[in-house]
């Protein structure tokens, strides 16, 4: 599947970001990482290993 | 109890720490696999948009606070609320969407979260309830556009008609949001939209006709823009303390967060 990026979006994204729309559209027709988050509520803090 | 991290390393997921979030973890698998494990059914940990983690962090809810989060399902900023709150204070997490508020409930109840009512009516009528609220959230129903990135069929749907459609409805909302907060009490409004007109042109809304006053705010690691000054029309010069988030910035969804004072 591709994504098919709108004309009417691209003219007005373009307008708002300027230089900067290409690096835009290259993030948006690629797939971001999923993220979570560890629930403290459940697992106190001092149990969950930091790993950087 | 085994610590959480080291377990889900071993199922060879690699893990990158969010930078603006304590807890929050960036992983490379797909979400059929990351709600499938054990760890995902008893809470441990909830699946949520690097972006969308950072209204609560603007709203830094306090554990004497009430807290209203007015278009709440299916309950991510709500539990980590709950989760900043220590289970403490109150929130009131409400929604009009039967379907939805199920899915909340059931957040909850997976997460823990004990110091939350759940009340069912549409959010533009909160107000008749009489209740006053220190903080409120609202992070409003949008054309979703920021979240084009994790989600394509999203960009079949984008229409000006739709933009402007919501920007009217989410007005509504603010002039309710308004109504239920009290004097100098704090109103958090977000999008996961990148529209200056369901953005900046609500802030000036708010601004203009309701009187608010526009807080300037930063989240430590975060990459992010100033609002916009112009879009059509031009925003009452507070609206730059309202910031942008575009997915290049930190590879996250497209968001938009205002804080707010009465």
């Amino acid at each position: 599947m591709k994504l098919r990026i709108k004309p009417e979006f691209e003219k007005k994204y373009k307008k708002i970001l300027g230089d900067e729309y290409e690096k835009f559209e290259k993030v948006l027709v690629s797939r971001i990482c999923k993220s979570f988050r560890v629930n403290t509520l459940k697992i106190d803090e001092k149990n969950f290993t930091k790993i950087d | 109890m085994k610590k959480i991290l080291p377990r889900l390393i071993e199922k060879g997921w690699k893990l990158e720490r969010i930078p603006w979030w304590k807890t929050g973890y960036r992983v490379d698998a797909k979400t059929e696999v990351l709600t499938k494990t054990l760890e995902y059914y008893l809470g441990y940990y909830y699946i949520q948009e690097a972006a969308s983690m950072i209204p609560p962090l603007v709203l830094d809810p306090k554990q004497n606070e009430i807290i209203l989060d007015m278009c709440a399902a299916p309950g991510s900023k709500t539990t980590q609320i709950a989760e900043m709150m220590g289970n403490r204070g109150v929130i009131v997490a409400n929604d009009n969407n039967l379907k939805r508020l199920k899915a909340l409930r059931a957040n909850l109840q997976k997460l823990g979260v004990m110091n939350c009512v759940v009340t069912y009516t549409d959010a533009r009528d909160f107000w008749k309830s009489g209740l006053k609220f220190d903080k409120i959230l609202l992070d409003v129903p949008c054309s979703g556009s920021g979240s084009i990135v994790t989600s394509w069929r999203i960009m079949n749907e984008w229409s000006v008609r739709i933009i402007k459609r919501m920007s009217r409805f989410q007005k509504s909302l603010l002039v309710a949001a308004t109504r239920c907060l009290s004097k100098d009490g704090i109103l958090v409004y977000s999008t996961c939209s990148m529209e200056p007109e369901e953005n900046e042109e609500n802030v000036d809304f708010a601004v203009r006709k309701l009187g608010l006053e526009v807080e300037k705010f930063k989240i430590k690691n975060l990459k992010c823009r100033e609002g916009m000054l112009e879009w059509d029309k031009k925003y009452d010069k507070s609206v730059t303390n309202a910031v942008r988030i575009f997915p290049h910035d930190n590879l996250t969804e497209g968001f938009f967060v205002c804080k707010l004072r009465k």
